[in-house]
């Protein structure tokens, strides 16, 4: 029986200006498809990890996988956040729980249902977990729900080493970035992936297949570093952030595999083309906006939302600058410990100043912002930084998942306000 | 002030409640005095920094936990509502100047959100504002249990041993460390026996063994038991208490201050145990000495520090299995304050525990620092207090 679900939050759909968006959608809409179909039909393994991971060991294996926070996205993309998170309320979560990667806990408590999106996951054979505060236990309760193990690798990043513009040594120099026995510790997790993965597929690790797949895996950041550079110098920009974070957020979940490069190659060729012939998303655009935080999956259509009134575009998040700056890692003679060099730092590079606060200020110089909007944080470094480096901040309180948050009016006329009377009069001066 | 020192009793004269008492409320005292008196003095914050490394290096270790509930004009000016609120007051203490003559304080890390409190102080000393703040050190543990993440903590020990080493000039030799490990150990004996005292026909009120045992926190660890030593020799059961509700009790925020046991106990139950470093789980079992005693002590605080972001919940999670089942424990309540962000995840399945085994449980997600949330807490509290009381069949254990 279809029961009709309840979807709330922004009711707006994103409108699409690239081709290439419109082929990797649809590519993301088959690939999810067929893995159901080789999971449910045939029987095959996947894993269900987290998007701060060594997808890479994954695909080295040829095994499927799904990156939970993907998930996330695709929920409240489709405006079932807000019904899954009563649900996980009425499960006994409550509600003050940071919900980002919370989606697949609770899709997985509901079980089978012709309401969840593309059918819903199936079944993994494991789910990989982060060892960092509460996440352990809500992957647990996710392994639970779906009846399959549960495997501990991705430790946390070292704590002790907050590196002030690490984006200029990470990609050569990381076994000097970062504690050698943290890295040590990372590697050893992951060998308890690999064997997972041999349980799993019944294969043995091939570490030169790794290597292919993590050069690949730079040469797809590479790509994406020509589509920063040019949307950063072009007169005006060609993408909409709605876009881009849907083209790069889906090649990322495929790093390291042929279709991903080549996607990323097409994406920047599009992008080439584009600045070639002066396309622009917004040609009145005289104002460019930085984004900070995770996206805002429930509502990307946001972005474009002060285009035709403040000429207002957009332009840069963390998830293209991410790739480019923290996934890179050249020096394959050791894969694995490459790969493990990655996550001794990730999320503490954009997080923990002033090796996020630092990145920021650098990356929304490079792309020329007039000022940034960023979600709400434990403390208020980013706002102190980038408002010493003059670029106006504005702290904008919303869940970026949970649909029951989402008040259009009110977030739209703050934004509005804080474009007229910080953004517009500060002009030039960043 | 002669006349005052003949006036005031000595410190064998007065009642060691009072010494206790004295020192859970003036955190510093203890801190204070030692650097008065030439002592050094180092800070802690978070659980599991290792006292027995700052005895065997010549210093006097406190913990850095201020009060909660006073204003943090300090810590406002760079944190935000949803800073840990126990961190808060600590990070405002932290960065004013009445730490400026410690040493040096350690952070302990086990998750990325221990390390918070570290990182924010070292931004304000980046930014030039914040020359008073002592020298740092992050002690980052992980959670796992493998080989690689033991070779790690060990060797994050070393490290911690040598700034201290630095610091003092005093070498950790291996007597040192032993004797170190001797007086900890004494005061682990003496806390174990005060937290047995609680159990089955309870000895003294949870809000009292709370302060008892917080206490070890703010004292140098030899005056600490010396006194808990005749504290605990003059426990026996309280029959005024025999007759009330016993509780476990769950809290997604430290224990470090009296507010929910005042309330909850205000409500006529008495809290025999609490899943918290604060207090029942703030010992552990003595440290074994193997052949290297360093190792001995990392390895105690390695599998003996309690820690929310351990896995599997197994032993997450198994003091609770094992404790909340017991026959002494009448109810258990949950203190999930808005803040909470880890505990929520782990307490559907302490719910359904507790359930299995016929423990009620209450769970209070007020926040029992405002007025508002702790009419809130008073109000259900009472009731559940009065649920727990009235006369049930006997549910079997499993």
């Amino acid at each position: 029986m279809n029961i009709a679900v309840d979807r709330r939050g922004a009711a707006t759909r994103a409108q699409h200006d690239l081709k290439c968006a419109a082929e990797i959608r649809a590519h993301q809409k088959g690939w999810f498809a067929g893995l159901r179909r080789r999971v449910v039909d045939e029987g095959e393994p996947y894993a269900l990890v987290p998007a701060v991971a060594p997808h890479e060991i994954f695909e080295a294996f040829d095994m499927l996988y799904v990156c939970n926070e993907w998930w996330s996205g695709i929920t409240a993309a489709r405006r079932l956040s807000a019904h899954y998170f009563d649900l996980l309320n009425a499960h006994g979560y409550h509600r003050g729980l940071p919900g980002y990667a919370a989606l697949s806990l609770a899709t997985a408590l509901e079980g089978d249902s012709p309401n969840q999106p593309m059918g819903g996951l199936p079944k993994p054979a494991f789910v990989l977990y982060q060892g960092q505060e509460g996440p352990a236990a809500r992957w647990e309760g996710v392994a639970e729900a779906f009846g399959c193990p549960a495997v501990i690798a991705t430790l946390n990043p070292d704590p002790a080493r907050i590196q002030h513009r690490w984006w200029d040594v990470s990609k050569r120099m990381w076994e000097d970035l970062y504690d050698t026995q943290r890295i040590n510790c990372v590697v050893e997790g992951y060998r308890q992936v690999i064997a997972a993965c041999e349980r799993a597929t019944g294969r043995k690790f091939d570490i030169d297949k790794l290597r292919e797949v993590m050069a690949r895996a730079n040469a797809q950041e590479e790509a994406f570093d020509e589509v920063r550079n040019l949307i950063a110098t072009a007169p005006k920009t060609p993408v909409s952030l709605a876009d881009e974070l849907a083209i790069v957020m889906t090649i990322q979940w495929h790093r390291g595999s042929q279709w991903a490069l080549d996607a990323a190659r097409i994406y920047r060729d599009e992008i080439k083309e584009r600045v070639a012939a002066g396309a622009a998303i917004c040609p009145n655009e005289s104002i460019r906006l930085a984004w900070g935080g995770v996206g805002l999956w429930q509502n990307v259509h946001f972005y474009r939302a002060f285009e035709q009134s403040h000429g207002a575009v957009f332009v840069r998040s963390l998830y293209m600058s991410i790739a480019v700056d923290g996934y890179i890692r050249y020096g394959l003679r050791d894969p694995l410990r490459a790969l493990a060099s990655r996550y001794a730092g990730l999320t503490q590079e954009f997080s923990q100043p002033p090796a996020s606060t630092e990145w920021f200020i650098h990356d929304a110089r490079h792309y020329r912002c007039d000022g940034a909007v960023i979600l709400p944080d434990d403390t208020k470094f980013m706002s102190i930084a980038l408002e010493k480096a003059g670029i106006p901040t504005m702290v904008l309180h919303v869940d970026a998942v949970d649909g029951r948050s989402w008040d259009n009016d009110r977030i739209l006329g703050e934004v509005g306000d804080f474009i007229a009377k910080r953004v517009v009069p500060n002009r030039g001066n960043t | 002030m002669l006349e005052r020192r003949a006036t005031a009793p000595t410190r064998q004269a007065e009642k060691p409640f009072a010494i206790l008492r004295r020192h859970y409320d003036d955190r510093l005292l203890a801190a204070r005095t030692a650097h008065a008196g030439g002592r050094r003095v180092i800070g802690s914050i978070g659980p599991g920094v290792p006292m027995e490394l700052a005895m065997a290096t010549g210093h006097v270790s406190v913990a850095i936990a201020p009060l909660p509930g006073h204003p943090t004009p300090r810590a406002d000016r760079y944190v935000t509502e949803t800073f840990e609120p126990l961190m808060r007051p600590a990070f405002d203490q932290l960065i004013g100047d009445e730490l400026s003559f410690l040493e040096a304080v350690i952070v302990v890390s086990r998750a990325e959100r221990d390390a918070l409190v570290y990182h924010s102080a070292k931004e304000v000393v980046r930014l030039g504002e914040g020359d008073h703040i002592p020298p740092l050190h992050l002690l980052s543990l992980l959670g796992h249990r493998d080989a690689a993440t033991v070779e790690y903590g060990l060797g994050q020990f070393r490290l911690l041993v040598q700034r201290l080493r630095a610091i003092s000039g005093d070498d950790a030799t291996e007597a040192a460390l032993k004797k170190a490990i001797r007086s900890g150990n004494r005061q682990r004996q003496l806390m174990r026996k005060l937290s047995a005292a609680r159990r089955g026909k309870p000895a003294l009120p949870g809000r009292e063994a709370l302060v008892a045992l917080g206490a070890a926190k703010f004292m140098a660890p030899d005056d600490y038991s010396e006194t808990l030593a005749r504290f605990v020799s003059a426990l026996k059961p309280d029959k005024t208490l025999a007759a009330l509700p016993r509780l476990l009790v769950v809290s997604s925020i430290p224990l470090s201050s009296l507010h929910i046991y005042e309330t909850l106990e205000a409500a006529g139950a008495v809290i025999v145990a609490e899943d918290d470093w604060w207090g029942s789980r703030a010992t552990g079992p003595d440290i074994r000495v193997g052949d290297d005693a360093l190792t001995s002590i990392f390895t105690h605080y390695h599998l003996h520090t309690p820690n929310r972001a351990i896995y599997p919940a197994a032993h997450r999670l198994g003091w609770f299995f094992a404790e909340s089942r017991k026959p002494d424990i009448d109810g258990i309540v949950f203190y999930l304050p808005p803040s909470d962000r880890t505990l929520g995840w782990d307490y559907p399945r302490m719910k359904a525990y507790a359930d299995r085994h016929g423990k009620p449980s209450l769970l209070i997600r007020s926040d029992v620092f405002d007025d508002t949330g702790r009419k809130e807490t008073a109000a259900a509290a009472a009731a559940f207090v009065a649920d727990v009381a009235r006369p049930r069949p006997r549910k079997r254990s499993s």
